[in-house]
C-alpha cells in the first residue's frame, strides 16, 4: 500500500487465565520484545496506538519516556488491531510519526470479561433501551441470532460449528504459546461442553485471556538494520455495515463490514482470495469464522461449514487458517495474535506449523456488530 | 425499563408500551417509517417525527435461547429466549423482544408470532412474543 513503510517488529507476553502483571506492565513488555524483535531502540518509537480499552497509550509512552507524539485509537472492537495496521501507516505516509507501536494489553480473563468490555461499544443508549430490557446483551447473543439465519439460508449445521472448533484447537497443538498448547479436544468434548446461547456452546467461544501484544510499523529511512526481513501491508481496508450499531433492522444480516473491506483490499493489493497462502480469521466464535471466509471470498456462501468440515483450513489443507490456533485456542488478544502469526509465517519462522513459501497471507478483524477489517501482508518487497 | 432512565428518543415508545401499544417513529416529510429510533430520517434528513401505531403480529426473524446471562438482571430466569420480530405491517421494520413459549416448543424462521404485554418484576408492562397458535 504506502510504499517504504513495514512491519518490522512484534512482540508478546504469555498469554494465561490470570497475570499477576498490571495491564501497563504486560504492555510495556510485549512493545519492548516487539522493539528487541525488530533490533530497534524502543525510543525510536513516536507513536502509539492503544487497542481494547484497557491500555492507554500514556501507559506506554509514560514509562518508556518515548519522545513522540502520535496517539490514535480506531472505535472498531476487535477490528481495531487490522484497521491500526492502516491507520499506523496513514500517519506515517502523512509525517505524523515514523515508527507506530499498535499494542493491546489487557486482563480479559481475570478482571475485564467481554461483558464489560462490550459496555464500551458505540450504542450504549440503543442497547440500554431495547436490547438489554429482554437480556440481549452480548456478542455470543448477537451473534448467534446472525449464525442462526445463516443456518436457515444455507444449511450450516452444529457440525460445521464443530469442525472449526476442532480445528483451531489442533492448530493450538503446535503452537506452545498457545492457552491451549497440550489440551487437545474432541468431537465428543466439543459436544460436552455447555450450552451457553444457543446455537453457541461453550466451546463456540473465543478464550478469555490475561496478556499483551505489540506491532511496530516504521518508515524504512526511520530504522535501521533489522533482525528480521520486513514484512509489507500490501493492502488495507475497513468496512462497516448498514447502522452500525443496529443488527435488528439492518436490511441484509450476512453483508458485513468485511464484504466491502475485502473487495477494497483485493483491489488495493492487486491480489486475489485465491492468491492467498494463509488466512488469519477473526474467530471470535465459531461461526463468525465461516461468515468471514464467505464475505472475504474465499469461499462462496454457503459454502465454509462443508469445506471446513472437509479439512480445507487446517495446516495441510487448501487455505490454511489461524495456524496459532486463532481466538479460540491461542487466545485473545484482539486479534493482534493475528497480524504476529502473519507476520511469523511470512518471515517463515513458524517451524512445525510453517505454511511453506508463504509470500501472501490474509489477516481479517471483525467488531461490534460487523464492523470489518482486512489487510494482506506479504513478504514479497 | 423505568420511565427514570428512559432517554428521550425512545420515552414515547415505552409510554405506548405502559399502555399496550407498540409505535414505530414516522417521518413528518416524506412518511417513511424506521425503527429504532434517530433524530433523523435516513432518506430525506428531516427532524419533523411522528409515533405510528403498529399492529403486533408478524414472523420470528432469528432467534437466540440465553442459557447463561451473567450480566443480565434476567440471570436467574434462564434459559430465556430473545427473537427478532419482522412485523406484518411492514416486514422491514423488525422488534426486539422476550418469546414466550413452552420449554419443548419447536422454533422455525418465518413462524406467525404476536405480542403481548406483561409486567415485569416490578410491574412496568413489556412487549413480550408468542408463537401464533
Amino acid at each position: 500500500m504506502s510504499e517504504g513503510i513495514a512491519i518490522v517488529g512484534v512482540g508478546e507476553t504469555e498469554y494465561v487465565r490470570s497475570s499477576p502483571k498490571s495491564v501497563s506492565a504486560l504492555a510495556v513488555e510485549a512493545v519492548l520484545n516487539a522493539a528487541a524483535d525488530a533490533g530497534i531502540a524502543p525510543r525510536a518509537i513516536d507513536g502509539v496506538i492503544p487497542i481494547g480499552g484497557q491500555v492507554t497509550a500514556d501507559d506506554v509512552m509514560s514509562a518508556l519516556a518515548l519522545p513522540g507524539h502520535f496517539v490514535a485509537t480506531s472505535p472498531l472492537g476487535g477490528a481495531a488491531a487490522v484497521a491500526d495496521l492502516q491507520l499506523a501507516e496513514l500517519a506515517i505516509a502523512g509525517g505524523a510519526a515514523s515508527c507506530v507501536v499498535v499494542v493491546l494489553a489487557h486482563k480479559a480473563a481475570s478482571q475485564t470479561p467481554i461483558s464489560q468490555r462490550v459496555q464500551s461499544l458505540p450504542g450504549q443508549v440503543l442497547k440500554r433501551e431495547l436490547e438489554a430490557p429482554f437480556g440481549w446483551e452480548t456478542p455470543a447473543q448477537w451473534y448467534a441470532m446472525i449464525c442462526r439465519r445463516h443456518m436457515h439460508e444455507f444449511g450450516t449445521t452444529k457440525a460445521h460449528l464443530a469442525s472449526v472448533a476442532l480445528t483451531m484447537r489442533a492448530h493450538a497443538q503446535l503452537n506452545s504459546r498457545a492457552m491451549m498448547f497440550g489440551r487437545p479436544m474432541t468431537a465428543e468434548d466439543y459436544a460436552a461442553s455447555p450450552m451457553l446461547a444457543d446455537p453457541y456452546q461453550k466451546f463456540d467461544f473465543s478464550l478469555e485471556t490475561d496478556g499483551a501484544a505489540a506491532v511496530i510499523i516504521a518508515a524504512d529511512e526511520a530504522v535501521g538494520r533489522l533482525r528480521a526481513p520486513r514484512i509489507r501491508v500490501k493492502g488495507a481496508a475497513v468496512g462497516r455495515p448498514t447502522s452500525p450499531d443496529d443488527l435488528t433492522n439492518r436490511p441484509d444480516w450476512l453483508t458485513i463490514g468485511l464484504t466491502s473491506a475485502s473487495r477494497d483490499v483485493y483491489e488495493r493489493a492487486a491480489i486475489g482470495p485465491e492468491d492467498c497462502d494463509a488466512a488469519m480469521i477473526y474467530d471470535c466464535f465459531t461461526f463468525e469464522l465461516l461468515h468471514q471466509l464467505e464475505e472475504a471470498a474465499f469461499f462462496p456462501r454457503g459454502d465454509a461449514g462443508p469445506r471446513v468440515a472437509a479439512g480445507e483450513i487446517r495446516l495441510e489443507g487448501r487455505l490454511p487458517v489461524n495456524t496459532h490456533g486463532g481466538l479460540l485456542s491461542e487466545g485473545h488478544l484482539g486479534g493482534l495474535n493475528h497480524v504476529i502469526e502473519a507476520v511469523r509465517q511470512l518471515r517463515g519462522t513458524c517451524a512445525e506449523r510453517q505454511v511453506n513459501g508463504a509470500r501472501y497471507i490474509a489477516v481479517t478483524g471483525w467488531g461490534g456488530l460487523g464492523d470489518g477489517s482486512m489487510a494482506i501482508l506479504t513478504n514479497q518487497n | 425499563m423505568t420511565a427514570s432512565v428512559a432517554d428521550p428518543e425512545f420515552a414515547p415508545f415505552w409510554e405506548a408500551v405502559d399502555q399496550a401499544r407498540l409505535v414505530v417513529q414516522e417521518c413528518g416529510a416524506c412518511g417513511r417509517r424506521r425503527w429504532p429510533p434517530r433524530p433523523v430520517c435516513s432518506r430525506c434528513h428531516a427532524t419533523e417525527t411522528r409515533w405510528a401505531e403498529v399492529r403486533g403480529a408478524g414472523t420470528l426473524y432469528s432467534w437466540v435461547v440465553v442459557h447463561r446471562a451473567g450480566l443480565s438482571e434476567l440471570r436467574d430466569a434462564v434459559p430465556f429466549t430473545v427473537a427478532v420480530v419482522a412485523l406484518d405491517d411492514d416486514p422491514a421494520i423488525r422488534f426486539l423482544g422476550g418469546l414466550s413459549r413452552a420449554a419443548d416448543a419447536e422454533l422455525a424462521i418465518g413462524q406467525p408470532v404476536e405480542v403481548s404485554f406483561e409486567p415485569d418484576g416490578v410491574g412496568t408492562l413489556r412487549p413480550y412474543w408468542h408463537v401464533r397458535p
